[in-house]
């Protein structure tokens, strides 16, 4: 695993046993415009990256578009995953990074582009999360509940913000 | 959670997925984070990769340029040139090559590698090769000695060879050997670079003229040199002595050597006969305690032959 040139990880404290805490993660962001920090696309909640101008009715076609690699994880992914064009990784250049957030409160950031590029930049567990919430009423049957929001980026202070669910005993309690 | 079944995984959930720089990308209820775009070279394939080196194999020092080729030569981006884990530096795609000149590597076999980073058309790749990187040769500077009279030492003002790096020399003959009468007499030394991992060993050699010295009326001329050394506690002296008269020097024998009031041992040391132009080398020993290394001090040395005695004093450093 690669690291981050990064680096802090501050977590609130928690008073509670099993507790919906949140983190910022400090890492080393120049500025870029292509970025999408934050869910959905943008502060607007657009759902709309309006500067896509590579994907288009003509090129996505069953013969020109499908999938290009798979990055395996170690949780369900609820949150949407962010975006950082040209980012300094330390022996790597400036790639674009994709971060991704998993229900069992991991947090990668893998080469958006390179299929050749398996192995994560950097990652993080924060810890093991809450897996007592699973209910009849859950279409998904979650077998634990870490990250299901999707985090934000803000690059011009080189911080990820991200909220999890750990598990400490039996008692839970939800804040956000 | 308006979860649906799809192609990506068990399940969804109802954020979009990411859309950025002609690439979509899923987290899915598998654990698994899969990237959609167009793909490679519409129609054409996969793009392909080649990595090539100037000079291979290259000596230590000797920059290499290296070039990765990439096809289609529309792909853009960079390609990022690694020797194993460690990154050499990166270079823009034109045309479909990116070059990355004055690259120095150790000696030894290196895995360099390019890495295509891909674009918002082309996907990335590798491509790889193995150069090898052999140790250079220092460059030994020996220039000739001047001619030097029978009976004086070689020393440094001879045995001065210098070389294009640090490391150290050992000459053939040593310091402090008294050599014959002759001219063109060979004098060799094998220097051993401190980087003994990116640097050969070398040799070099080149000649003496030795001159006779003029016979003294008596016909027996007794000259003494010395050479110093701490081993084990003790200081050693070496002594040589030469004869460079032109008369045979019979019965010779060391009767006193001292450093300061410290006699050495053993003594007396019978030499028997040195002939004109020949010498002897006698070996001595005086306690370490005589003094500190560096201390100065004095050595003096007397002696006797048949029909006459010599003496000899030197102003010293200790050993």
């Amino acid at each position: 695993m690669r690291h981050m040139p990064a680096i802090g990880n501050t977590l609130r404290p928690a008073c509670c046993s099993i507790a919906a805490l949140s983190a910022f993660i400090l890492l080393s962001f120049p500025l870029s415009g292509a970025d999408i920090p934050t869910a959905p696309y943008d502060s607007s909640r657009t759902s709309w990256n309006n500067s896509e101008a590579h994907l288009t009715s003509a090129n996505v076609n069953p013969s020109g578009f499908g999938k290009l690699f798979v990055r395996n994880l170690d949780g369900w992914v609820y949150a949407q995953p962010l975006y950082l064009q040209n980012l300094a990784i330390p022996d790597h250049g400036t790639p674009n990074v994709v971060f991704v957030c998993t229900a069992n409160n991991t947090v990668y950031a893998f080469d958006a582009d390179n299929p050749a590029i398996a192995a994560p930049y950097w990652s993080t567990n924060l810890g093991a999360p809450d897996t007592t919430a699973s209910t009849s009423t859950s279409p998904n049957s979650e077998p634990s509940l870490g990250i299901i929001s999707t985090p934000v980026i803000v690059r011009s202070s080189s911080t990820l913000y991200v909220a999890f669910r750990l598990v400490r005993c039996a008692l839970t309690m939800l804040r956000t | 959670m308006n979860a649906s079944r799809d192609a990506a995984g068990s399940f969804t959930k109802n954020l979009p997925p990411l859309v950025v720089n002609g690439k979509v990308y899923v987290g899915n209820f598998s654990s698994q984070l899969i990237v959609y775009g167009l793909l490679s070279g519409v129609g054409t394939g996969p793009v392909t990769m080649s990595l090539n080196s100037t000079t291979n194999p290259s000596a230590y020092n000797q920059a290499l340029t290296l070039t990765a080729n990439v096809s289609p030569p529309g792909a853009t981006g960079t390609v990022l040139f690694m020797d194993g884990p460690t990154s050499l530096g990166s270079a823009t795609v034109t045309s479909g090559t990116a070059t990355l000149a004055g690259v120095s590597l150790t000696a030894g076999s290196h895995s360099l590698s390019a890495v295509y980073s891909g674009d918002s058309i082309y996907a990335g790749g590798t491509a790889s090769l193995t150069q090898s990187v052999s140790m250079a040769a220092p460059a030994i500077t020996w220039a000739a000695p001047a001619a030097i009279t029978f009976g004086g030492a070689l020393s440094s003002v001879q045995l001065n060879a210098t070389a294009s790096v640090p490391g150290t020399f050992a000459y053939s003959p040593a310091a402090g050997t008294v050599l014959a009468v002759g001219n063109g007499q060979s004098l060799s030394v094998t220097f051993t670079p401190t980087d003994t991992m990116d640097y050969k060993t070398a040799s070099a050699t080149t000649t003496i003229n030795v001159n006779p010295a003029p016979a003294p009326a008596s016909g027996v001329n007794l000259v003494v040199t010395k050479v110093l050394s701490r081993t084990g506690g003790s200081i050693v002296i070496q002594l040589t002595i030469a004869n460079t008269g032109g008369m045979t020097a019979a019965v010779v024998s060391l009767t006193s050597v001292k450093i300061g009031t410290a006699a050495a041992t053993p003594l007396p040391q019978s030499l028997g006969a040195i002939p004109g132009g020949g010498s002897i080398v006698a070996t001595f020993t005086v306690p370490g305690s005589v003094g500190a290394s560096g201390a100065a001090s004095t050595l003096t040395v007397s002696g006797s032959y048949s029909g006459g005695s010599f003496n000899s004093s030197a102003r010293i450093t200790l050993p």
